[in-house]
């Protein structure tokens, strides 16, 4: 009510008496004509797209692209993409390994092993060569021959092996921890350690 | 008889007649509403037969619930807004597009003109050239208001909306109305 106070009167006057438009004089006539006249009836969206004018043409294009494709005379040199292999995702792992040096890495540390094992080898078989002679004891002979590979056997029986044989044992290669030391070596050991508590006593002081 | 009585007649008995007098009854008032909506002179003959053929073929889908002239006008309108929105997708590149607020509008035709003959012809083109810059919603309502005289109660049937919308739409069109004629109606 408020806005319609601020629109001019004479606006609303004058919308009011603007002059009437009337029917033209044959309007009835052109009115019943439009009604005699067969209704048309509207095409859907979709009629008009399947239409037989346009359906026609497009199927004929279309075999025509899928002949083409499948009857060509240079078939042969045609590389299906559906055909070739897809990349294996394990060759892709190796390659990207390589590109780190990874696998260099390895090969370098399998070669280092494969040399220790050969001079474990060696250590072993010139060990038992000595074992072979006839001066060394049969039974310890049988127990070399037996466990060999084993380091705790080795140094079980060091006691009995000269010296020689002794020097050619690896110490890094012997685990002292799990080694069963005879009631002799055991006094042995805790005369040292006396020895040693001793002489460290009067140097602290 | 009434409008009503005269659409049952015909809806009963498919009476001609009583065809003939609701086009002379409702041809003028539909030409007026159209006219004013469309700013085209033939285009607004054509929708108004195309109402009149609407209301011969499909007499049946009229209930007495609604007043014919409310039914008739809902028709009419929904045509005029058809024809409006056909001709605006269609004249992108027309000379007409001249209005403030990206509203197109064709020229109303200078050949033919009723209301130049009787009206001050400077003031009544203006007013039908501020008309067509409204916006469509309240361009159909000012004129059912204030060109056709219908009430809000009328306006809100035909348009399908509350009386309230009516009522705003009506008020925003003609604050519209005196911004675009300013120059009229300087006071």
């Amino acid at each position: 009510m408020i806005m319609e106070e601020n629109i001019n009167n004479k606006l609303l006057d004058d919308l009011r008496n603007l002059p009437k438009v009337s029917a033209p004089d044959n309007f009835e006539e052109e009115l019943w004509k439009k009604i005699y006249k067969p209704e048309e009836k509207k095409e859907s969206f979709w009629q008009k797209i399947f239409s037989t004018n346009k359906i026609i043409p497009a199927a004929t294009a279309a075999a025509i692209i899928i002949i083409f494709f499948l009857v060509r005379p240079n078939s042969s040199d045609y590389e299906d993409p559906f055909m070739i292999e897809p990349p294996v995702r394990e060759d892709i792992i190796t390659v990207s390994n390589d590109d780190a040096g990874v696998s260099g890495m390895i090969e370098q540390k399998q070669k280092i092993e494969q040399q220790e094992w050969k001079t474990d080898e060696s250590k072993r078989s010139s060990l038992k060569k000595e074992l072979a002679k006839p001066e060394i004891d049969s039974s310890i002979k049988d127990n070399l021959t037996e466990s060999a590979t084993t380091p705790e056997t080795l140094s079980q029986s060091s006691g009995t092996i000269n010296d020689e044989v002794q020097f050619d044992i690896d110490k890094e290669e012997l685990n002292f921890l799990k080694r069963n030391l005879t009631d002799q070596e055991k006094q042995e050991i805790l005369e040292l350690k006396r020895k040693i508590k001793a002489s460290d006593t009067p140097k602290a002081e | 008889m009434t409008d009503e009585e005269l659409i049952l007649e015909f809806q009963k008995s498919n009476d001609q007649k009583a065809f003939e007098i609701l086009v002379e009854r409702f041809k003028n008032p539909l030409i007026n509403f159209v006219y004013r909506f469309l700013g085209d002179y033939e285009a607004c003959v054509d929708v108004v037969q195309d109402t009149f053929v609407k209301v011969y073929r499909y007499k049946d889908s009229y209930t007495s619930v609604a007043k014919f002239s409310t039914w008739i006008y809902t028709i009419a309108g929904n045509l005029a807004r058809s024809e409006y929105r056909r001709r605006k997708r269609n004249s992108i590149f027309s000379i007409n597009d001249y209005g403030e607020e990206g509203e197109n509008y064709d020229i109303p035709d200078n050949k033919f003109r009723p209301d130049v003959e009787t009206y001050n012809k400077f003031k009544a083109q203006k007013i039908q050239e501020a008309l067509m810059k409204l916006k469509e919603v309240y361009r159909e309502a000012v004129i059912l208001r204030d060109i056709q005289g219908l009430s809000y109660e009328e306006i809100a049937e035909i348009l399908k909306i509350e009386e309230g919308t009516v009522k705003s739409r009506i008020n925003r069109g003609r604050a519209q109305l005196q911004k675009f004629l300013k120059n009229i109606y300087k006071d």
